[in-house]
């Protein structure tokens, strides 16, 4: 049997855990992933994180603690840790992102064996096949498999983006990309599935609010850090759209509106995107699904880059009047409160909506 | 005409209006950063903005009261934010209807047309070449004659015999350096001042504490935001080394960029990778200090800082390995004096301990 390998549910996981399942399983080992976030693992990350870091980093390290006490019960042999540095060979990720492995090996002192490998696409041509190679070495798979595996990969990936762009969040899509074959199918019945969502909505007296939620995949799409705010959106009867819908060279054209890009990969997506959304008149060719009656941001306590990417939203939707909200959350949120602020929230925008049209 | 500004940064203002001035531009000094500074950029900077944006747009806000219409200011490539600054000062300026203008000088390895056109257009005066090289020549040695004036005072501070002598020559040799415009004028006050400090009487036989400041450059090098923390420290006895001064920042960064620090080169086992800012030299710099055989360490921040956030949780790994006690203080506009101190007093006597049980130690009974 090959090796069992552990990955952490959180961060970079809603973004590419099918290219390194598909990739892994290709390479003959088994690949285990942390579950969901629970209150657990939140407090087993806060346990051992710098009271400084943000949610997000508390939350990975917690996935990180209950793999290793997978790993204690031998039930995996080893944590997957790549540094994610550089994918698109533009932006860099976080530098919290960057520390990650030192962060985690100085964090805990029995550790499993970490699959490192950095990846950084800016320095050399096929910068990610080579970092596969490295992982390749590490599980002992023969040379061969290695092209294969990797091209598998990236379908599995071009697909799970695919998916994103419609609507599906990336669970759902991680859930229907595992049988690899069977994908077709499954895409089928969920756009089913939105399309009655859609006249159920039809029939609805009052207006449907379409919203764009932004955010960070690790936040938006992690229902217990989140208090399950994907869902609460939809039970007020709002349409919500996010960052991963747009096809990415649509959002890049935003580009011209920055007096600098951001550094940061998922930060510059967030905030071309909300310009994307925000600016109508400017976009022609926008399809009438991206049209938005307001903003949600959604940010973690204390996230540096989120600090340039709200001011930049904050700025634009003033200046085009459009409705933000900001949502701040970390490990001490309350469901109620934020609960309040987004049913006064989706209120203000159907009375809005009501007294324009 | 342009009426020009730049961030406030210690003492090194008065090098920075010399090369503006010289360019043709009129100056508007910026104010040393006070409560109202941090106020004005707290209230308009975004939330979590770390401390040195908050104090910049303060300075540009009060700058911009008095008249100013251009600022000159620094860019970055990435990751820490300090890269954005300038772009997001622009942005929340403008949404305040002050249309200002800004010269921001990126990295030269990166951009190197920018840089001359940055250069350009600041060249109001239009100097020749040389002339503009004379210029930096005379800046960067008033510069370096600060940071040695600054050096001695952090040396003296503990072992001077009368307390406050060193901050009152300091004070009077940067005042009377900052006066000239020759060179030959910096060099001779420079000296003289020079002199003067190391003339201060001392008490020779004094082995005071000996603790390292690391951390995020505007914070380590500015005294208003990081509550003169070399000064409460020098009262207290100890002898200061801080990591960062502006002459050997900018030979690390913009002479030789592309060259690995020492200070990065002794973090990489445990940092293997540059996250901005300066969280890699953190670690390096404590790893050097702790080999030189310095008493403690202490980390400033900015709240928020993401490369110091690493760091932070890098530095208990570090201090256990090269048995060197290290202090962190986040620092942002809530940041109270009293609160800063005890700590600051509390990690003193914790050190002087220390030192005493290991001298004892050592000593066979």
């Amino acid at each position: 049997m090959g090796l069992r390998v552990g990955i952490p549910r959180a961060l970079w996981y809603y973004s590419y855990y099918p290219f390194w399942r598909t990739f892994f399983e290709s390479l003959g080992a088994k690949v285990v992933d942390s579950g969901p976030t629970s209150r657990d693992t939140l407090n087993m990350g806060v346990d051992e994180t710098v009271s400084e870091a943000c949610v997000p980093i508390k939350v990975f390290v917690g996935h990180v603690k209950s793999l290793i006490k997978r790993w204690e019960k031998r039930e995996i042999d080893a944590i997957f840790m790549p540094r994610y540095v550089n994918w698109s060979g533009r932006t860099v990720y976080c530098p919290k992102f960057l520390g990650l492995p030192d962060m985690i090996r100085y964090s805990f002192s029995d550790l499993p064996k970490l699959i490192e490998v950095r990846l950084d696409a800016r320095r050399r041509p096929l910068a990610l096949l080579r970092a596969c190679n490295t992982i390749r070495k590490e599980l002992g798979a023969p040379r061969r498999l290695l092209l294969g595996a990797y091209v598998k990969a990236l379908r599995t990936l071009h697909r799970h983006n695919e998916l994103l762009r419609q609507g599906v969040s990336p669970l759902d899509s991680i859930a229907s990309t595992a049988g690899g074959t069977s994908v077709n199918a499954t895409s089928g019945k969920v756009a089913g599935e939105t399309r009655e969502d859609r006249e159920a909505r039809d029939n609805r007296e009052t207006p449907v609010i379409r919203l764009a939620v932004l955010g960070y995949p690790y936040l938006i799409y992690d229902r217990y850090v989140n208090l399950g705010l994907l869902d609460k959106l939809k039970n007020l009867g709002v349409e919500v759209i996010t960052a991963e819908c747009v096809w990415p060279h649509l959002v890049q054209k935003e580009a011209s509106k920055f007096i600098k890009n951001l550094f940061w990969t998922y930060s510059d997506m967030v905030a071309k995107a909300g310009y994307y959304f925000l600016d109508l008149d400017a976009n022609e060719a926008k399809p009438e699904a991206h049209r938005i009656d307001g903003i949600i941001h959604i940010t973690a306590f204390g996230c540096g880059p989120d600090a340039m990417v709200d001011k930049l939203l904050e700025l634009k939707a003033r200046q085009l009047s459009k409705p933000f909200l900001p949502l701040t959350l970390d490990e001490h949120t309350g469901e109620a409160g934020a609960l309040t602020r987004l049913e006064a929230f989706v209120d203000m925008l159907k009375r809005r909506c009501m007294t324009a049209g | 005409m342009a009426v020009a500004t730049f961030p406030h940064m210690n003492e090194y203002s008065p090098a920075f209006r010399m090369i503006l001035e010289e360019l043709g531009h009129e100056v508007i000094m910026p104010l040393r950063p006070s409560k109202r500074t941090l106020t004005l950029g707290s209230s308009f900077g975004p939330e979590f903005a770390c401390i040195p944006l908050k104090i910049l747009l303060g300075t540009y806000l009060e700058a911009i009261e008095k008249g100013a219409n251009l600022i000159v200011t620094s860019g970055g490539v990435g990751p820490c934010r300090a890269g954005l600054y300038a772009s997001m000062h622009k942005e929340i300026l403008r949404s305040l209807g002050h249309d200002i203008d800004m010269v921001v000088f990126e990295p030269i390895r990166h951009k190197p047309l920018d840089l001359l056109k940055s250069v350009h257009r600041l060249n109001v005066a239009r100097l020749m070449p040389w002339q503009l090289f004379d210029l930096l020549y005379r800046a960067w040695q008033m510069i370096s004659y600060l940071d040695q004036l600054e050096h001695l005072l952090h040396w003296t501070r503990p072992r001077e015999l009368k307390p406050g002598t060193a901050d009152a020559i300091y004070r009077a040799g940067v005042d009377s350096l900052c006066k000239e415009r020759s060179l030959k004028g910096i060099t001779s006050r420079g000296r003289q001042a020079v002199a003067e400090m190391k003339a201060i009487p001392i008490d020779k036989d004094a082995d005071p504490l000996k603790i390292g400041i690391v951390g995020e450059i505007y914070v380590v090098i500015e005294p208003a935001a990081n509550l003169d923390i070399e000064r409460i420290l020098g009262e207290l006895g100890v002898e200061v080394h801080r990591s960062i001064f502006l002459t050997g920042w900018t030979k690390e960064n913009v002479v030789k960029e592309g060259h690995r620090v020492k200070a990065g080169m002794v973090a990489r086992p445990y940092l293997g990778e540059m996250v901005g800012g300066h969280g890699q030299e953190s670690i390096g710099h404590t790893i050097l200090y702790a080999r030189e055989g310095l008493d403690g360490v202490v980390q400033l921040a900015p709240f928020t800082c993401i490369p110091e956030i690493v760091a932070k949780s890098i530095l208990p790994a570090v201090s256990r390995d090269f048995d060197i006690p290290v202090i962190s203080f986040f620092l942002d506009e809530q940041t109270g004096e009293a609160g800063f101190r005890t700590r600051l007093e509390a990690f003193v006597d914790l050190l002087a301990r220390r030192r005493s049980r290991k001298r004892q130690e050592k000593q066979p009974a």
